[in-house]
């Protein structure tokens, strides 16, 4: 048996235990034995599986699953975030989590593999965007920017996911 | 001569009837499958039991969520009472990829529909309609989590399929064969294992959520790459 066989297989087991983990909270939590909200125990759920992916991973050529599993962790820390503070502008939140998301995505693939220069590069731009994005250097041009174009954007953005879908469905023999 | 020749045309005969019997009839059966499986192979299943195409199946059964959540309830108990597929085709890796590289993009693009249609909901003010058809909240998502959870630790490791560990270092080129403008998105696609074409999707989906942002990084994979290197090789003389 080769060894990315065994891995995902192990990896399933892992799934297999935090979504029973997962059911068995959200039942404590319906039966008001414990009192968290959704998000913090879905964010929690999401931390401890791409932890545990992630440690399991890393280091086995597995970069699509470490991909899958930052983003996840990522999730998990926004979902977090969300159920103990206030965010007082969604759009601009979803502005920076991409932004801040994808950096990262691009520094685990230079951690996973230091010879590319080019991730590091990446991801330190994106992240540093990210962060002026958050500052008040270039906040009110991002919300300004954000607000119309996602005024203008709002009511075509389905229609763009709902081709981009087909697209992929009818080339998906390629 | 005739009396010699009763018992073989008695066994003419037979063989006649047996020739002129109706051709025996190979019953079909709703089971699992074991080659084309994403999560139990309910979906292949279902698809070759009605020969119809499994990734429109898979879109189906996938669409079915936006009203709600019993198709994961059947899908689960189909999981769980149905027989699984006792001899498998013969797959060659190539024919593995392929399968993989499909399954993917269906799983990929019906995500993306599924998302447009429900985004599309709250702009229609349909939404709470959906509810007409849901479980009840509350008690039988966890219910449904826990039963995944059991299922899937309860599935035993297969052992048929070979795949060769492929753990040679990769490097990080643009394209050249598999390219659509510059050759990145290809060139990232190979260095993740992925498709090239949902490579091509995300990035655009994510330059349009960054307002054109991560257009930049984009460039600058292209002017601090390399192409990769030209095959070398040559015909024999």
């Amino acid at each position: 048996m080769n060894r990315s066989h065994h891995l995902n297989f192990r990896n399933k087991k892992i799934l297999a235990l935090c979504l029973f983990l997962y059911g068995v909270i959200l039942l404590l939590r319906k039966s008001f034995l414990i009192n968290y909200s959704i998000e913090t125990i879905t964010g929690s759920v999401f931390l401890l599986y791409s932890i545990i992916i992630f440690y399991k991973t890393f280091n086995n050529n597995k970069r699509e699953v470490l991909i899958f599993v930052t983003i996840l962790f990522l999730t998990g820390i926004a979902l977090l975030v969300k159920a103990n503070f206030d965010v007082y502008d969604s759009r601009g939140f979803v502005f920076t989590s991409i932004l801040f998301v994808s950096g990262s995505v691009f520094i685990v693939l230079f951690i996973e593999n230091t010879k590319e220069k080019i991730f590091a590069v990446s991801g330190i731009s994106l992240i540093l965007i990210s962060y002026l994005s958050t500052t008040l250097v270039i906040k009110q041009y991002v919300l300004n920017f954000t607000n119309k174009i996602s005024n203008f954007s709002g009511f075509f953005w389905p229609i763009i996911l709902i081709i981009f879908g087909i697209s992929v469905f009818l080339n998906r023999k390629k | 001569m005739e009396e010699q020749n009763t018992p073989n045309s008695n066994e003419d005969n037979f063989f006649d009837k047996i020739d002129n019997t109706k051709p025996s009839v190979i019953l079909k059966r709703l089971q699992l499958s074991r080659n084309n499986v994403i999560i139990a192979g309910v979906c292949s299943g279902l698809g070759e039991y009605l020969k119809i195409d499994i990734a429109k199946v898979r879109l189906v059964v996938l669409l079915s969520l936006l009203l709600g959540r019993w198709s994961i309830a059947v899908y689960l108990i189909a999981a769980a009472l149905l027989p699984r597929e006792s001899i498998g085709d013969y797959l060659s890796e190539n024919d593995v990829s392929l399968m993989k590289k499909e399954n993917n993009r269906t799983v990929f693009g019906g995500l993306l529909i599924f998302f447009g249609l429900y985004f599309g909901y709250e702009l229609l003010g349909i939404r709470n309609s959906e509810n007409i058809f849901n479980l009840p909240n509350g008690f039988i998502f966890p219910v449904i989590a826990i039963a995944t959870g059991v299922y899937l630790f309860s599935v035993k490791e297969p052992k048929l399929l070979i795949e060769n560990d492929n753990l040679t270092q990769r490097y990080f080129y643009k394209s050249r064969q598999d390219r659509l403008f510059l050759g990145v998105c290809g060139g990232l696609a190979n260095y993740i294992k992925t498709d090239s074409f949902s490579i091509r999707i995300i990035i655009v989906i994510i330059t349009l959520l960054t307002f054109g942002l991560f257009a930049i990084i984009y460039f600058a994979f292209t002017l601090l790459t390399k192409y990769e290197p030209e095959s070398s090789f040559e015909f024999p003389q």
